[in-house]
């Protein structure tokens, strides 16, 4: 009897506590999300390694689910072309009896550059390879402007890079998971790139707001810039490498100065990532360089430059007259590390 | 007789969290990349119909915990804060549900608005929350009117599929 009764008082005890989390269970999921929402502003880094690894999760998903849009788009586009295809012939036809012309001045000019800059002992400035990334997702919605990349760790990228396409600058990396990245477009709010002016030469900082145009900082008053200008990344600070195309001066009132952006974001489809190159000397650094990047020859430095660490040469040019002094045999056979860092400074 | 109730229970089992998948693609879908990238702009908040959808007519198929998933997911996928939009979301199915037996009675005119009316506080309450954070003032600019009339003028539609959704869902 007594174990009855204590049955029951169990099972009353059950119940009511069932009764009451119910009743609290709105406050515990609030104070439990609260908790969440406070962690993710104080502490972004440790809710950053949740998103990179739920983005490595979505990535093939969105890529599948974006594949039948992608079809319909491509059947519009395909019916587009279909229909210009004579015109489209014709020009080609015409556009291709100049090629030959066109290739024979290419490498005239080729070899001249190349002689031209063994004259000057010139060492080449490409110190960046690049990484190609298709566009799976993008979080584009009023408050952020934000892409999805499938590429990440794996492919040897970092939070920092910079994304570049055909047109000009992207963006950069916010977020990096196994398989893909979190890109932030140059028109977000966070958004800050150090520029110049093509022609007046003025340095300011380009800042997006979230809308479509991009708005310049920190001009001088006096300014000389036009509308139609370009604007180009400045490399100050050494995030942004320079001379990449971001856009063009669309409109100047008073101090207000709007920049239109190269890309083109409805059709945002590849992005290439740059990232610094390791090694120069190491061929296999290279993986996913241009093809103009493997055409360009290191030229040898003026031995008067580096006294103390003579640099060795990558590829030693043929002609005798164009070294300005001749190296041991010692040295272009065997590289030192330290030559990779050189190319870079 | 046994064996079929139970066969009857595993399939309504599995059937159970159709709502939730469904409203999970809907986020996903206008995300993913298609080559017409404007339309990312203008997605609608599907979250706040589905939210308010089932917390009015069938909190069972789509209860608390799957709507803080939601909010979770669409946190995760757009970057904003973790939490908020969970915490949002859950504030207006609390609200949605406890006018419940109210607003059930109206006509759906009335439903409609009163759906217009969450969704313009919903927003409100994400702006200002996403300008607090950023520091910012909370402006309106086109997008957000754009967002809020799609969301707005998408609601019959994806009703009328919820309804059939959950039709086919008690019948089984």
């Amino acid at each position: 009897m007594a174990r009855h009764g204590s049955d029951f008082t169990f099972r009353r005890f059950v119940v009511i506590v069932r009764a009451v989390l119910l009743r609290l269970s709105v406050l515990l999921f609030a104070g439990f999300l609260l908790i969440i929402a406070i962690l993710s502003v104080t502490r972004p880094d440790s809710v950053a390694v949740v998103r990179t690894y739920f983005m490595d999760i979505i990535t093939p998903m969105m890529t599948l689910v974006g594949k039948p849009q992608q079809w319909g788009a491509s059947i519009s586009s395909t019916w587009d072309e279909a229909i210009f295809i004579y015109q489209e012939n014709d020009r080609l036809r015409k556009e291709n009896t100049k090629v030959p012309q066109l290739e024979t001045e290419l490498k005239d000019l080729y070899l001249e550059n190349q002689r031209l800059k063994s004259l000057l002992g010139y060492v080449s400035d490409l110190k960046y390879e690049y990484v190609t990334a298709r566009v799976v997702g993008n979080l584009g919605q009023p408050y952020n402007r934000e892409a999805m990349v499938n590429a990440g760790e794996l492919s040897g990228l970092q939070p920092g890079l910079v994304a570049v396409n055909d047109q000009g600058l992207v963006g950069r990396l916010l977020e990096v998971g196994f398989y893909s990245s979190r890109l932030l477009l140059i028109t977000d709010k966070d958004s800050r790139i150090p520029v110049i002016t093509e022609n007046s030469r003025e340095h300011a900082i380009l800042m997006g707001d979230n809308s479509d145009v991009l708005r310049m900082l920190y001009l001088p008053e006096n300014t000389e810039v036009q509308v139609g200008e370009r604007v180009l990344s400045s490399g100050d600070g050494g995030v942004f490498p320079s001379d990449i195309p971001v856009g063009v001066i669309e409109s100047i009132e008073g101090r207000t100065v709007e920049v239109r952006p190269y890309v083109d974001w409805w059709r945002l489809e590849y992005v290439q990532l740059v990232r610094p190159k390791k090694n120069l000397t190491d061929p296999a650094a290279g993986n996913v360089a241009r093809p103009l990047e493997s055409l360009e020859m290191k030229q040898p430095e003026p031995a008067a430059a580096t006294p103390a660490k003579p640099k060795p040469e990558v590829k030693p040019e043929p002609k005798p007259k164009a070294k300005p002094k001749p190296k041991p045999v010692a040295e272009e056979a065997a590289p030192t590390p330290d030559a990779a860092p050189k190319e870079d400074e | 007789m046994a064996r079929a109730v139970s066969r009857r229970r595993k399939a309504k089992a599995r059937h159970r969290h159709l709502p939730f998948i469904l409203t999970c693609i809907f986020v996903v879908l206008p995300t993913a990349n298609s080559g017409m990238n404007f339309l990312h702009d203008f997605a609608p908040y599907f979250i706040v119909i589905a939210t308010f959808y089932w917390a009015l007519m069938g909190p069972t198929f789509l209860p608390k915990h799957l709507v803080i998933l939601l909010g979770l997911i669409y946190d995760l996928l757009h970057g904003t804060v973790l939490g908020m939009h969970s915490l949002l979301l859950l504030l207006t199915w609390t609200i949605v549900h406890s006018q419940r037996d109210y607003i059930i009675q109206q006509g759906f005119v009335i439903i409609w608005a009163i759906f217009m009316l969450v969704l313009s506080v919903f927003m409100a309450l994400v702006l200002s929350l996403s300008a607090a954070y950023t520091k910012t003032f909370p402006s309106i600019d086109a997008i957000t009117w754009y967002q809020w009339a799609l969301t707005v003028f998408l609601y019959p539609p994806i009703h009328l599929l919820y309804f059939y959704l959950q039709k086919y869902l008690t019948k089984i």
